[in-house]
Parts: C-alpha cells; structure tokens; sequence
C-alpha cells in the first residue's frame, strides 16, 4: 500500500498510531500528577490548619459571677419593724439576679417584686409566725421564676401581671434573667447597642409597605429557617409602639472555651420606643458590667444615664456628668440652693446615685445607683396631729391564738418614723477568676532508650565467608545516637542520699525534735494539770462520740 | 443524769466586727433531738459552723460527751462522729448520685457499705443511681446529702435547714427518715425555720433571736410561745 492510498483512504499507519496514543498517555499522567498534586495540597495545607488552635483555651481554671439589676427599690428603715434586717423592709420592683460559678453552674431568677431575700426566701416561716393559712404561703414567694443549670428547669418563664414577662434561661455557657413591661413581651440589654444603627422600617416591612396592614394587624409570616415570632401582648404591633415602664436584665457568660468570665446588669425606668426604635425616650438606665480574667485581670464599667433621648442613634439628655449631646459631654450647674433646702425641711434629701468600685486582681465589683430619694417622715409625722391610736386599738376584743400579737404592733407602729428610700437604678455586678493549681513536676529518670539500635558494624566478608580485610576506612562511620549521661541521684537537688552523713544528721534531727516535743507535752501536763485544760474541769481532747 | 453529747457554753463569735453570737448556751442530751429555730439572722447557722469546728468562736466552751473540744479541727471532729448537712445541700451536681456516694468511701468507708446504708434508707435514690445530681430535684438532692452524711456513722448529726426550698410533703417525708435515724440512737441538732414540722420529730426545742438562746424547753411549750418570743422579742 503505498502514502498515496493511504490518504485517499483517509487511514492512519501504526507509526500515527502509536504517536497518539503517546501522546494522550502522557496528557493523562500529567492531568493525575496535577490531580495528585492538588489533593496533597490539600492534604498539606489541611494538615496546617489543623496543627492551628481550634479555640482559645481559658486562661482561668475556677470562676464566680453575680449580676443584679432593679430600677426601682423602695427600702424601709423602721427599727420597730420586727424583722432582722437592715433595711427592715424593701421591694425591688422588676427584680433580675444571676449567679455563674465554677461546674459550670448557673443560677437565675426574676421577680415581678422581690421583697428581699429574708421575706422572699422565708416567706412560709413568716406565714407560719404569723398564724395565716398554709395555702397562702405554703408555695413559697409566688411572683417569681427561676432556672438553674445543670437542674431540671434551665429555662422557664411567667406573666407575672398582663404585659409583665420573666424569663430566665440557664445553660452551661450563660445564665440570663429579663424582666420587664413592654409591648414587644421582651427586653433588651443596655450598653451594648450605643453604635448600632437603629433599624430601618422598610426592612422590618422587608421592602414591602403593603405588608404594613398585616403588621398593623398582629399577622407575623415568615420564611422558611426563621424563628417563631415573638409572643408580644400586642402582637407585632410592638414594633410600632414599644412602651417600658420598669425593666432589668442580668446576665452572665462563662464559657469555657472563652477566655473571661462577664456579668452585666442593667436597670432601666421608663422607656418608650417609637417606629421599631427609631425614637427612643428612657428615664433613667444604670448599666454595670465587670469582666475578669486572669491575665487581664477585673475590669469594671458602668453607664448611669438619666433623661435621655435618642433619636436615630444620637443621644440627648442628661448623665451623671453634665448634659450629653452627639456624644459630646458639657457640665451643667447644680440645682439651685433654695428648693432643695425647702425639701430638706420636709425630710426629702436628692443624691446623685453612688457608685463603687473595686479591683484586686482578677477580683472585681462594682454597684451602681441612678439616683437616690430619701425621705425622713419624722418632720412629716411631728407636723401631723397624733391619733389617740392606742386607745382606739386597746378598745378592740382580743385576738385569738398568735394573732393577739398584732395589737401590740399596731401600737408600735403607729410611733414608728420610717426613712424611706427610692433608689432609682440599681445595677450590681461582680466577677472573679482563679488560675489552676500548678502541680509539682515529677522529675523523670533519663532512662529512655534511643531509638536507633547500637549495632556493631560487621566486618565484610567474601563469597566463602572468610574476612577480609577492608583496608584503611575511606571515612569515619557515622556515630549512632549514644546513651544519654546517667545523672547520679547524689546530684540531683534535694534529700542527700541514703547513708550519707548529711542524711543522718537530717534524721537524727527529727527524731531528736521529735522527742523534744513529746517531752515537753508531758512535763506540760505532769505541770499544769493536762486533764484540767478546760475552766469547767474537763479535759481536752477529741473524744471518739460513737463509743460514748 | 448522763453526760450530755453536746454542751454549748457562752458561745460568741463574730464576722470581723459584727458579733453574731453573744453568749449561746445550748445542751443536748445523748440520743435526743433538739430543734433550733429562729429568724433569718439569729445566728443558728453560724452556731453550727463553730460546733463543727469551720469557725472559731472569740469566747466560750464546748464540750462534746463531757470532753473540752475547743479548736478541734473540722476533720478531727468528722471523723470522731459529728457530721454536719450544711445548708443548701452542697451535693456535686455534674456528678451522678452513685459516684456522690462513692466518694464517702475515701474516708474509710467501704463503697458497698456506703450504697448500702444510703439505698435502705432512701430507695428513690437507688432508682436515681445513674443520674447527675444536679439534675434531681430538690428534694432527692437533700436526701443525697442525707445519705452521704449517715454513710459515715454518725453519732452527733448537725442539720442545717433542712427544708430549705422544698415543698412541705417532702419536707415531712424528710423529717420522718430525721425520725427513723433518732430512733438508731443518733444525737441530732436541727436548725430549722420550718418549725411546726422540726417541732414535731424533736425531742427538746430552742429559740435563737439576736445572737442568742432566747427560750428553751418541750416541743409543745416551744411551739405555743414561738410567735411571742420572735416577734415579740424584737419589737
């Protein structure tokens, strides 16, 4: 067959053949070298990544928190009172506190009114002391919820009043308890939001203003993967009109992965919030947080606002230090001398809340107040006429059983000139962190054997298996890892060794002081009269009470 | 008369300059129950702590089965049978009832024994074996403590509030095994703000107001002037 035919025929010679199969092979191992390369790229640079710390380890091995909030308590001081406390009487109105330690164990509670934790928390024994019946106290303080983890309720919560919600949640990485009234059936933290944009309300409407009928309307849709809607009083109506009168939320984080330990608590009083935040009214807000960690130690922050207006992000109003306005601060002059002297003569005293704060280490504190009303009635109560009281309540028959008490108390009570106090704002945080325990490194004994075998190099043989000889080395053979040094004990830091001189003077030592001392308790006791070491005539000791 | 197996005399302690205790004088004889109560404040905890050696009082003497014991340590006296239930229950939540248990058996006490005495005196406990404790409620977690603290065979029990947030019918159910472990010849002191129910298994009954030992005497007489005394004394 000659190239001729070839062409015509349009066939190929085995010599074409083979090139391209040659060829096609060697684009196909380059394609699986490039392939090969490419997952052991991955492999490596995976590797890498994971030779990367997943998370930050925390730097604290133990920790406690605490968070308190109240926007208003109202505190009694009345020594006539018979309760132990001081102050004898006290209401904390939309009361929060959490509590995180160590476990982790977290702890949270919120109360629409909490009256103290000597009523709260013993409000059966004052049931019982007072003769009122079981049923009424035997359930303990009713206006509260509570959650604890690990427990068997970690998240619970309770409309305390029409509008008024408690939540408390618990996990192993938080603890929060909210209180408030509001529309929106929920309260937000303070102090965290001062640079975020306030929400725009299109993007509620999610472009779409017909849907402002549906809102208007209490409809809530949503798209597949969003959360359930928020179970507001007024449905979404909230996001419209967000009426809060006395909030407060406490919270703790604790991560353990985390590096810190959190506590924040904010008490809010009066706020109102128009078109989903766009205007926001607040009375007073006392924010406190306290951070700590071991290495960066406690740090502690507050934020006590009082009148504040924000609109579209820019607050206005007035703060512990002067009038606040697009985030600059001007000193206002006090109030004027006179009303507050009037007031005065009338008992009622205005302070500026106090604030402490503390720091020691990894150990901090601080509490809060927005502002404080303190009124004494004793100038009150001696303008008043007096009521012939006790003749009135010593014309009553006399009660039965444990309730004849109260005629006394009537009495006493109507002598009584309590000092009331209004605080509002109270914010109280505190947190704390330790480092682990160091545990002393055993020392090792330098008994590791090296891995590569000492083998010793066998001299060269002929096909007959007699030696040859090799003649001079060409070069000095490579030296196998040898054993490291054995150190001796005797110089290793501590105890001489046994036998030793040193050693024998230490144990002579104890033993002599050994005696010294057994010598000396008996000489005491032969002296003094061991068996009279009490006033009574008893002797001391520590008696084994199971064979008395 | 016998020995007695606790005698509390003139007893003060303080919180650095805040005295809580100021003269306590309190006698419990062998094999009795002896209800303390009080007011939140009264000084009944911090009593126990200083009869259990975790405080040290400024002045006065105790004396246990007529032996001077003062400044005994905490440990010296565990182990010498006064065992203490401290308030709030202070089991090990993240751990499970049995290993609670188990870890009473580090004092001496052999595991089987341990499981023994708590399974018979608590069998709810038995079915809860494998359980965290701080998952249990209230109430199971009390009888946990319970358990671990009869475990080491006590022979004075110091129990603080007992009752503390549980619902009156576990709180009886509680003071009926109290009960059962008085009838073993276990001394008990019972610091208590549930006092009609402490009243009830007591043999002897004290009143503490203030920082003292305010009245003492029978159940019965206890519980008639209890009001008077509390209320009655502080106003």
């Amino acid at each position: 067959m000659t190239c001729v035919q070839c062409n015509e025929k349009s066939e190929k010679t085995l010599y074409d053949k083979t090139v391209a199969r040659r060829v096609a092979t060697a684009s196909r191992r380059t394609k699986r070298s490039l392939a090969a390369l490419a997952v052991m790229g991955l492999f490596v640079g995976g590797s890498a990544a994971s030779l990367q710390p997943a998370v930050a380890a925390s730097d604290f091995a133990g920790f406690t928190t605490f968070a308190q909030a109240t926007p208003l308590r109202v505190e009694i001081y009345e020594a006539a009172i018979p309760i132990p406390a001081s102050p004898q009487i006290e209401f904390n109105f939309s009361y929060t506190k959490v509590a995180g330690a160590t476990g982790p164990i977290g702890t949270a509670r919120a109360s629409a009114m909490w009256p103290g934790d000597g009523v709260g928390e013993g409000l059966k024994t004052f049931g019982e002391q007072l003769g009122l019946p079981g049923q009424l106290t035997d359930g303990g303080y009713p206006a509260q919820v509570n959650a604890q983890s690990p427990g068997d309720t970690a998240t619970a919560s309770q409309e305390f009043l029409p509008g008024s919600v408690g939540r408390v949640s618990t996990s192993d990485k938080k603890a929060v308890a909210k209180v408030g009234y509001g529309t929106t059936g929920d309260v937000t933290e303070g102090g965290t939001n001062g640079d975020a944009k306030p929400p725009n309300l299109l993007d509620i409407l999610q472009g779409d203003p017909t849907a402002l009928a549906g809102l208007l309307l209490g409809t809530a849709t949503g798209k597949p993967g969003d959360a359930a809607p928020s179970s507001s009083p007024l449905g979404a109506l909230g996001v419209i009109v967000a009426a809060g009168g006395m909030e407060s939320i406490s919270t703790t984080t604790y991560e353990a992965d985390a590096d810190r330990v959190v506590a924040t608590a904010t008490a809010r009083l009066g706020s109102v919030a128009l078109l989903a935040g766009l205007v926001k009214l607040d009375g007073v807000e006392v924010v406190t947080k306290t951070t700590s960690n071991v290495t960066g130690g406690a740090k502690t922050t507050k934020s006590i606002t009082i009148g504040a207006m924000t609109v579209a992000g820019n607050k206005f109003g007035y703060t512990g230090t002067g009038f606040e306005a697009m985030g600059n601060q001007t000193p206002i002059p006090g109030l004027p001398d006179d009303p507050v002297k009037a007031l005065a003569a009338l008992g009622i005293k205005f302070e500026m809340g106090k604030s402490v704060a503390s720091k020691d280490g990894a150990v901090g504190a601080i509490s809060a107040e927005g502002l404080r009303i303190s009124i004494d009635t004793t100038p009150l109560t001696a303008l008043l006429p007096k009521l012939p009281l006790a003749d009135l309540v010593n014309g009553l028959p006399d009660l039965p059983g444990q309730a004849a008490i109260l005629k006394g108390l009537i009495v006493a009570l109507g002598e009584a000139h309590p000092r009331i106090d209004l605080v509002l704002g109270s914010a109280i945080t505190n947190a704390q962190t330790v480092k682990a325990l160091p545990f002393p490194e055993t020392p090792t004994t330098p008994t590791d054997t090296p891995e590569a075998p000492v083998v010793a190099p066998l001299a060269p043989t002929d096909a007959t298996g007699s030696i040859v000889d090799p003649g001079a080395p060409e070069a000095t053979p490579p030296v196998v890892n040898p054993l490291p040094p054995v150190t001796n004990v005797a110089d290793i830091p501590g105890l001489p060794p046994l036998g030793s001189i040193p050693m024998a003077l230490i144990v002579g030592g104890l033993l002599l002081a050994s005696a010294l001392g057994w010598y000396i308790t008996t000489a005491g006791n032969l002296l003094f009269g061991g068996a009279a070491a009490c006033a009574h005539g008893l002797k001391a000791g520590i008696p084994d009470l199971r064979k008395v | 008369m016998s020995v007695p197996i606790l005698d509390v005399i003139d007893i003060h302690a303080a919180y650095g300059r805040i005295e809580v205790l100021r003269g306590v004088n309190l006698t419990i004889p062998k094999g009795s129950v002896l209800a303390l109560l009080g007011p939140n404040g009264a000084g009944k905890s911090t009593l126990l702590k200083v009869i259990s050696g975790q405080m040290e009082q400024t002045s006065g003497d105790i004396h246990l089965a007529g032996v001077h014991v003062t400044g005994a340590k905490p440990d010296d006296l565990a182990r010498a049978g006064l065992t203490t239930i401290p308030e709030g229950r202070s089991v090990f939540p993240n751990l499970t009832v049995e290993e609670n248990l188990l870890l009473m058996s580090y004092a001496g006490v052999a595991a089987d024994k341990v499981f023994d005495t708590a399974y018979s005196y608590f069998p709810r406990l038995h079915e809860r074996r494998y359980q965290l404790a701080g998952t249990m409620s209230g109430g199971e977690q009390q009888m946990l403590a319970m358990a671990r603290a009869l475990s080491s065979d006590p022979a004075l029990l110091l129990l603080d509030e007992l009752s503390m947030g549980l619902a009156p019918l576990i709180v009886d159910d509680l003071y009926e095994t109290v009960g059962r472990i008085a009838q073993s010849g276990v001394s008990i002191l019972v610091v208590e703000q549930f006092a009609r129910t402490a009243l009830r298994v007591s043999d002897y009954a004290a009143v503490m107001t203030g920082g003292r030992v305010v009245a003492t005497g029978e159940p019965d007489e206890i519980g008639e002037i209890m009001a008077d005394v509390i209320l009655g004394g502080a106003a």
